[in-house]
């Protein structure tokens, strides 16, 4: 059997150290970025989950879901506005002209629902209704996607963990390989963990690792753990 | 390895200040390398700091900081590429940065254009092999970190690599062709 050939060829190894060298972004694109990303810090801190509280993965939920919805906003319809005229794209073309759409762009800060109260099973089946007729209202099945996730996170913030494995299995049910799968997985998880059902978190968790080895969730969901644990 | 201020747990704004102003551009490249195209780089290099501001209390100042960071641009590059499938759309190809700092004109534009190809043939790799050539070929870090950075076992960064270099050389050859998608 003869030995495998090195696929590392002279000019792949130059390119590559080509590649290594490659000059730094310039202080103008560093700043303008810097600008928007204050911006959204400053509005993510203004929210009590928006602080620094790494045990708060819902916040994670938001800046997916605000990731995502910016992405679908630019795929719909070209460069989002604002970040259109502070932002731009590093690439020096300029950038098509675009009218801005009257509706909100869907790349800001979601307005979170006041936290609702769910002292009675009547509350619950209102909260429910609400949140069914919103969703249905929601055209975007990614705005959907995010309105459940949202009202997820407040319920179980609200000290409602079951409440929240509902939302999250509707969700589930209702986009099972969804843009917001990771995040749904995760809340579950700490739901799970705050109502008490621990073998079955740790079983997700055990599957969520492998599926997601990288994700930013997990010291999150490792610190829900310490906090839940007897 | 650029590591994040000794001084305390990296918690106040000031160090993810310092963070973002030392590693900005090692952030930019290295979503470009991953395939974000020029016009998405500021806002994905965006998404990718607004997690690492939320995620600071977690970091570990023990550690390097790049290696935590490219988790971060891995995230959200694999986000971005998610959606646009999707959409069933493509991302655009790869577009030349044009600034560079050779000397001459001359030089300037043959490693921009050569630095073009590589990034375009990067996008022929599959994600995964993309992030272990880029970590060991270009950032230089060695193969055990880069297993442990990723998650992934020893032999699977090997194999990864080994893999992912073989299907670059083929795409530097023949750019159409499909190579270890």
């Amino acid at each position: 059997m003869g030995a495998e050939r090195d696929p590392m060829t002279p000019e792949l190894r130059r390119l590559l150290d080509l590649e290594a060298t490659r000059s730094e972004p310039t202080h103008a694109e560093r700043n303008r970025v810097r600008r928007q990303l204050e911006a959204r810090i400053s509005a993510l801190a203004s929210t009590p989950s928006g602080r620094w509280r790494f045990g708060s993965a819902p916040l994670w939920v938001s800046l997916g879901a605000v990731a995502a919805s910016g992405l679908v906003w630019k795929l719909t319809n070209g460069p989002h506005p604002a970040r259109a005229a502070s932002v731009p794209a590093f690439d020096p073309a300029p950038a098509p002209e675009v009218v801005p759409p009257v509706t909100a762009p869907a790349s800001e800060t979601p307005a979170l629902e006041p936290p609702v109260s769910h002292g009675s099973n009547e509350t619950h089946r209102r909260t429910r209704g609400v949140q069914a007729s919103k969703a249905a209202s929601l055209g975007d099945p990614l705005d959907r996607e995010r309105d459940l996730i949202e009202r997820a996170r407040t319920v179980l913030r609200t000290g409602h963990p079951s409440l929240a494995l509902s939302l999250l299995r509707e969700h589930e049910s209702a986009f099972p390989s969804g843009i917001l799968s990771e995040e749904r997985s995760g809340l579950e998880i700490e739901a799970l963990i705050a109502d008490g059902q621990l073998k079955e978190a740790r079983q997700r968790v055990a599957n969520f690792r492998a599926r997601y080895p990288v994700s930013p969730l997990l010291p999150a969901i490792d610190a829900a753990f310490r906090r839940g644990a007897p | 390895m650029e590591r994040a201020p000794a001084e305390g747990l990296p918690y106040s704004r000031a160090d993810f200040d310092r963070i973002y102003e030392s590693e900005f551009g090692y952030v930019v490249k290295t979503l470009r390398r991953l395939g974000i195209p020029e016009r998405d780089l500021a806002d994905v290099a965006q998404e990718a700091f607004l997690r690492v501001y939320q995620a600071l209390p977690s970091y570990d100042p023990a550690r390097p900081v790049r290696p935590w960071l490219f988790g971060f641009a891995l995230r959200t590059a694999s986000n971005h590429s998610r959606l646009w499938r999707r959409r069933n759309l493509t991302p655009a190809a790869v577009e030349v940065e044009v600034r560079d700092t050779s000397p001459t004109p001359e030089q300037a534009l043959s490693s921009v254009e050569e630095r073009g190809l590589l990034i375009e043939a990067l996008q022929s790799l599959s994600l995964p092999r993309r992030a272990v050539v880029v970590l060991h070929e270009i950032d230089g870090l060695p193969i055990p970190e880069v297993a442990g950075v990723l998650h992934i076992p020893l032999n699977t960064a090997y194999s990864r690599l080994r893999r992912g270099l073989a299907d670059l050389a083929k795409a530097l050859v023949d750019p159409g062709g499909p190579h270890g998608r």
